[in-house]
């Protein structure tokens, strides 16, 4: 059996028709596409490069929520009216040296006030503070009911009318909300508008909160005044920033993989064509998500990183089979028509299982991570262009190195002691051996997977680290204010103008009364809660009338000094906030169950439940949406995904040998997650699939080379040591390619980019020292020595006995 | 209604947004309302909560030595270690209860929204209804109609010259007579404020609207008095007291103050020359009163109730509640916790004890031995009071 002729891909090619006749015609073409092929490249690269220039970071909250789920409908029907409620920027103003009622603390916040009034994007007429006259006190006195600004016009700067402010702030009951309870800061409260009214332009996200940076935190912070932003705008403000940050890890991503690619190849010519490629095909990959009319959101901007290391470490087969070609005394156009041949099949089906792994994160019904399942898919199109064409007309033109050819038979005359040790799993005793240990593998990943969770679990906003500068923030308005930063808002639906009616006032308390009494729930507010603080209010302040009424003279009263943010402008909705202690899974769904509990027995034609909104309705929809789609995704991935092998190989055992360590992968994963404390949520579900689609690579590289040797009738033991010794560093070196180029994330200050890159760069590095042990040791159990052939050895199935490999014996 | 420099009075607010409320008002007059049946408070059983004993709780009373409280959304709530933990009792409304009384360990009553009134026979463990606002609407119109016949037949008997005066009183009958009916329009609506029994068989309740009620089997059977109160606007009605001498006084809207001699079958009315609410009222001395109630007014009569001056008036809060203890004096307790006492016998007054950020429904003095202190209720449910004993303050 002669090894210096490894005849590649023939076998292959056999059970693949269609794809073989494909395959050949570029072949034969080669030299003559070589030319018009490097200028379409260069036009198209051109091209493309001018539209991924184009992209904008963005973040939009629409694609981070499954908008179709029913909560997400329900909320979105009533954005507009909830917007006060919801979409709204808190402008914290502390004074560092004591309580806000000094004349110069009140002016810097009048400042700060009229600052944020001339920011776009503000409504200006929903804005809140002290200083703003839409705050007022009311009282009843002896002279009647008595109303006021917080701070009046004719507010003079004294410190008597400081003083008189602090009366004025106890009176109008907005201590733990637009005052601390420590009075040491106050808020502005700044509602925003996703479309400008007037110029019908989209708020843009990251200018705000650069404005806010700006004109706010920069101008007024001081050794006196401290600035605290939160609200959504500033968590999609900072997602933006970061996510802009991880463009500069990139360049390290890209430094390291020259460094690596070089030591592996010790030639520049293949390492810069290879870079070169795989450069080019991030370039594609972010043109076409421009010309798709797509954003480049925090999520999606992982995916040139994702396009970059997956084709790296697709072209690292390339470069290694270049290099034995050229060793075995081909030319440089023969070797890149070898590497072509060898690497087509293979090379196309593990991309087309990338790219199928990613599309089935389009089961899932939120826009990022379609978002990121097509652009991913793109990113795996493009590198079949410029990895499977554009590198081996490259290398026909550069070739390799002197260096490096030195390099190659340096490899290939080495003793492979590593080969024959590593082969030694696919001894019976030894390939028991592992398959028992990956059961315990298994078995333990799947014990502490139990833990895992769905949906966010840390305090604050889970998208930022939490000792981000905003969860920092956030945390002081949870200590300091009586709110919470997860709510949970119920709209309940009634006729028109009937919101303030009694039964509609009586049931929503008795669900606000219910839902106090739910675990998790801190605390609750409505229309009704306001109402009865008011009906007291217009009888003196005599707490037995803190109380619904019947009498709809009395209700309409109060109904008409209260807050319009409270219900909605036709009077057919009141929202209901629920206040919660965190928002993890458990507790939303306790708090849903509780919802639709009372909505089943209390609901009526007038009064309608509709769920949900509030950050922690819009969590406890994705979450739903994330278990329901969990198993579906993997199931479909895991299915299509054993398709594709099954269609490759033509053998049910090959697929489980494949696929049962990116099983035992994907379960570790889980366990790490749990151990971790990593739910599984809208970053690391799409993880799960990455780590299938792309850690199938490794299966498909090795098995299709050791089925290669196993054709040409080597024993299991002997093709699997001719498979390390060929292609195994090259699979040891995709593994550490694919982890570099995630690994970087982990630096990043958006929490759920380091979540996956941590979540990654695990799965591709277990996925190859699975792929590497366990593939031949399951091959050994299932398949045994079934390319014996001559050597006396029955096929073990028959069916898979190929001409070729009979006709490659001796 | 004042409007002062630096705002607007709510009710030139009101016309401001009046346009866009104008649905609204438009609806307030449309008879029957559109909206779904949704929940009726009086028929839903008070939701067992460990928050209870901190909801909003509004009047408190021992039965034996259990201390009961009452308040919003159906609660009460028992405890029988003076304070320290409470239990909920099963209550079969969840309106707000506003008062509570009891005459044994076992037996006790209790009344508050929608014109509710409940009974316990077993120290306050499960409650039973006995009066809702819709029956007590029929009472009230019942009532009124009988007063009015009754009027309608001396009229026709009487000689002319007295026609006169029977046809003011059919009047102020009619016109109270359209209130009540405009009322029982919205149903139960009405409050009741407070009650109190003189033993298990006789007892009063008095509410908004110049609701008074009185039962002389228990509370299985209640007839309305409120014609039998000189009452012509229907005036609120805030408390109901038994001075040390037998009489009753009912306190109210307006500054009026209504005595009874004779178990509540007559009453003379008394205005103590002020035009906001009385919360209370308590005696200082034999033969006189002090009188207290919203923005902290006090008031005082030397003669048993029949006139009245004001008392120097040193707290801006409502006076929520009083105890007069021989070593104490007068102790009044306002709105926000705070206490104002008066060694004279309510002379004069002066602040005994500032309290910050409490919101005090009522008082009840500790009722477990000589300790100074006050078991008050309120926002955040049952807290109590100690009473600083200020020497200064004897002098």
């Amino acid at each position: 059996m002669s090894q210096k002729e490894p005849d590649a891909g023939d076998a292959d090619l056999v059970h693949h028709s269609v794809i073989k006749r494909f395959e050949q015609f570029f072949e034969l073409q080669f030299e003559r596409f070589r030319l018009p092929a490097l200028f379409f490249f260069g036009i198209a690269s051109v091209f493309f490069a001018f539209q991924a220039v184009q992209l904008e970071p963005e973040a939009s909250f629409q694609k981070m929520v499954p908008s179709s789920h029913p909560f997400i409908q329900n909320f979105l029907a009533y954005e507009n009216e909830l917007r006060p409620l919801g979409n709204v920027v808190r402008i914290v103003v502390e004074n560092r040296k004591g309580e806000i009622y000094t004349p110069e603390f009140l002016n810097t916040l009048k400042q700060v006030t009229d600052e944020v009034f001339y920011i776009p994007g503000v409504s200006r007429g929903g804005m809140k503070s002290v200083w703003t006259p839409n705050v007022v006190w009311n009282e009843v006195t002896e002279d009647g009911f008595v109303a006021g600004q917080i701070i009046p016009p004719t507010f003079d700067g004294s410190l008597e009318a400081a003083g008189q402010v602090r009366t004025n702030v106890a009176r109008a009951g907005i201590v733990g909300t637009l005052v601390a309870n420590d009075h040491r800061s106050a808020v502005i409260l700044a509602p925003l508008q996703e479309v400008d009214p007037e110029t019908g332009e989209k708020l843009d996200y990251a200018r705000l909160s650069q404005r806010l940076e700006e004109s706010v935190r920069d101008k007024y912070a001081s050794e006196d005044v401290n600035i605290r932003i939160v609200g959504f705008a500033k968590i999609v403000g900072d997602l933006i920033e970061g996510a802009a940050a991880i463009g500069g890890f990139f360049g390290i991503t890209f430094a390291l993989t020259v460094v690596v690619l070089w030591l592996y190849s010790r030639c520049w010519r293949s390492t810069l064509a290879t870079v070169f490629c795989c450069s080019l095909a991030v370039i594609w990959q972010l043109g076409v998500v421009r010309l798709l009319g797509l954003g480049l959101d925090p999520y999606s901007i992982l995916v040139p990183f994702l396009t970059f290391a997956i084709g790296v470490s697709h072209a690292v087969q390339n470069i290694s089979t270049m290099a034995v070609e050229r060793m075995n005394g081909r030319s440089n156009i023969e070797a890149a028509k070898a590497t072509f041949r060898v690497l087509f099949i293979p090379g196309s089906i593990a991309l087309l299982c990338n790219a199928v792994g990613f599309s089935t994160l389009l089961v899932i019904d939120i826009g990022v991570i379609r978002e990121l399942a097509i652009s991913a898919s793109i990113g795996v199109g493009v590198i079949i262009f410029t990895k499977m064409f554009l590198l081996p007309v490259l290398m026909s033109y550069l070739g390799v190195s002197p260096a490096a050819l030195a390099h190659q038979a340096r490899r290939m005359r080495g003793g492979h002691r590593w080969a024959h040790v590593v082969a030694r799993v696919t001894d019976k005793r030894m390939a028991w051996g592992i398959v028992a240990a990956g059961a315990v593998v298994l078995a333990l990943g799947h014990t502490a997977s139990r833990d895992l969770k769905i949906g966010d679990l840390d305090p604050g906003a889970p998208e930022l680290r939490v000792d981000s500068r905003y969860n920092i923030d956030n945390a002081f308005v949870v200590e300091h204010y009586s709110t919470s930063s997860d709510v949970f808002v119920v709209m309940v639906k009634t006729e028109p103008g009937e919101c303030g009616a009694y039964p509609v006032a009586a049931t929503v308390d008795q669900l606000q009364w219910h839902m106090e009494n739910v675990p998790g729930v801190e605390g609750t507010s409505s229309l009704f809660s306001a109402m009865k603080k008011v009906l007291a209010g217009q009888n003196g302040g005599d707490l037995r009338w803190e109380s619904l009424t019947r009498n709809r003279y009395s209700s309409n009263a109060a109904h008409r000094l209260l807050p319009s943010e409270l219900f909605n402008s036709d009077c057919s909705m009141v929202p209901v906030l629920i206040f919660l202690e965190d928002h993890k899974a458990e507790t939303l769904i306790r708090v849903v169950d509780a919802v639709q509990r009372f909505a089943a027995e209390h609901g009526s034609d007038g009064i309608e439940f509709e769920l949900a909104a509030g950050n922690a309705g819009i969590e406890a929809a994705t979450n739903s949406v994330i278990k329901q789609s969990k198993p579906l995704m993997l199931g479909l991935e895991y299915a299509i995904v054993a398709l594709l092998v099954l269609w490759e190989f033509k053998s049910w055992r090959v697929t489980v040998c494949i696929m049962l360590p990116l099983f035992i992968t994907s379960v570790l994963c889980e366990g790490l997650m749990a151990m971790l404390g990593l739910g599984v949520k809208v970053a690391t579900l799409p993880v799960i699939a990455l780590g299938i689609g792309i850690g199938v690579d490794y299966g498909i590289y090795i098995y299709n080379k050791l089925e290669h040797y196993l054709e040409k009738g080597l024993a299991l033991k002997d093709a699997y040591v001719e498979t390390l010794k060929t292609t195994g560093g090259a699979v040891a070196l995709t593994g550490v390619m694919l982890a570099l180029g995630v690994a970087t994330w982990i630096f990043s200050d958006i929490k759920f980019q380091a979540d996956m890159g941590l979540l990654l760069t695990f799965m591709f590095l277990w996925n190859m020292f699975g792929a590497v042990v366990m593939i031949p040791a399951l091959a050994s159990l299932l398949i045994g020595n079934r390319g014996k052939g001559a050597g006396g050895g029955i096929a073990v199935t028959g069916t898979m006995a190929s001409p070729k490999a009979l006709q490659a014996n001796p | 209604m004042r409007i002062d420099g630096s705002g607007i009075t709510a009710r030139a607010g009101m016309f401001a947004v009046a346009g866009v409320f104008a649905v609204f008002s438009l609806l307030a007059h449309s008879e029957a309302p559109k909206a779904g049946k949704g929940i009726d408070l009086l028929e839903m059983p008070a939701l067992q909560s460990p928050k209870a004993a901190h909801s909003l709780l509004l009047g408190v009373t021992t039965a034996g030595s259990r201390l009961v409280a009452v308040g919003e959304r159906g609660i009460v709530v028992l405890s029988d270690d003076q304070g320290q933990t409470w239990t909920q009792a099963q209550v079969p409304v969840s309106v707000t209860l506003n008062a509570v009384h009891f005459v044994s360990p076992d037996l006790g009553w209790a009344a508050g929204g929608d014109g509710v009134i409940l009974r316990t026979d077993d120290g306050g463990r499960s409650w039973t209804k006995r009066l809702d606002g819709n029956q007590a609407n029929e009472l009230v119109l019942a009532d009124l109609k009988a007063r009015i016949g009754a009027v309608e037949t001396a009229a026709a008997r009487a000689s002319d010259e007295e026609g006169g005066r029977f046809q003011a009183a059919l009047e102020t009958l009619g016109f109270r007579l359209e209130d009540a009916e405009a009322g029982a329009g919205f149903g139960p609506s009405r409050p009741l404020l407070a009650l109190w029994f003189k033993d298990e068989r006789l007892g009063f309740a008095v509410g908004a609207f110049g609701q008074i009620f009185r039962t002389d089997d228990g509370g299985e059977h209640w007839i309305s008095l409120a014609g039998a109160l000189e009452n012509p606007d229907s005036l609120h009605l805030n408390a109901i007291v038994r001075l040390p001498d037998g009489t009753l006084a009912v306190v109210g809207e307006r500054g009026m103050i209504w005595f009874s001699s004779d178990e509540g079958a007559s009453w003379r009315a008394n205005e103590v020359g002020y035009d906001g609410h009385l919360y209370g009222l308590i005696q200082a001395e034999p033969a006189t009163l002090v009188a207290f109630g919203f923005a902290g007014n006090v008031f005082r009569s030397a003669d048993g109730g029949q006139t009245w001056v004001k008392v120097a008036r040193i707290s801006e809060k409502s006076i929520v509640g009083a105890i007069h203890q021989e070593d104490l004096g007068v102790l009044l307790v306002a709105r926000n916790g705070s206490l104002i006492r008066s060694r004279d016998a309510g002379k004069t007054f002066s602040i005994s004890q500032q309290t910050v950020g409490a919101s005090v429904a009522s008082v009840l003095p500790w009722p477990f031995g000589a300790e100074r202190k006050l078991v008050a209720v309120g926002h955040g449910g049952v807290s109590m009071i100690s009473i600083t004993d200020d020497r200064s303050d004897r002098k």
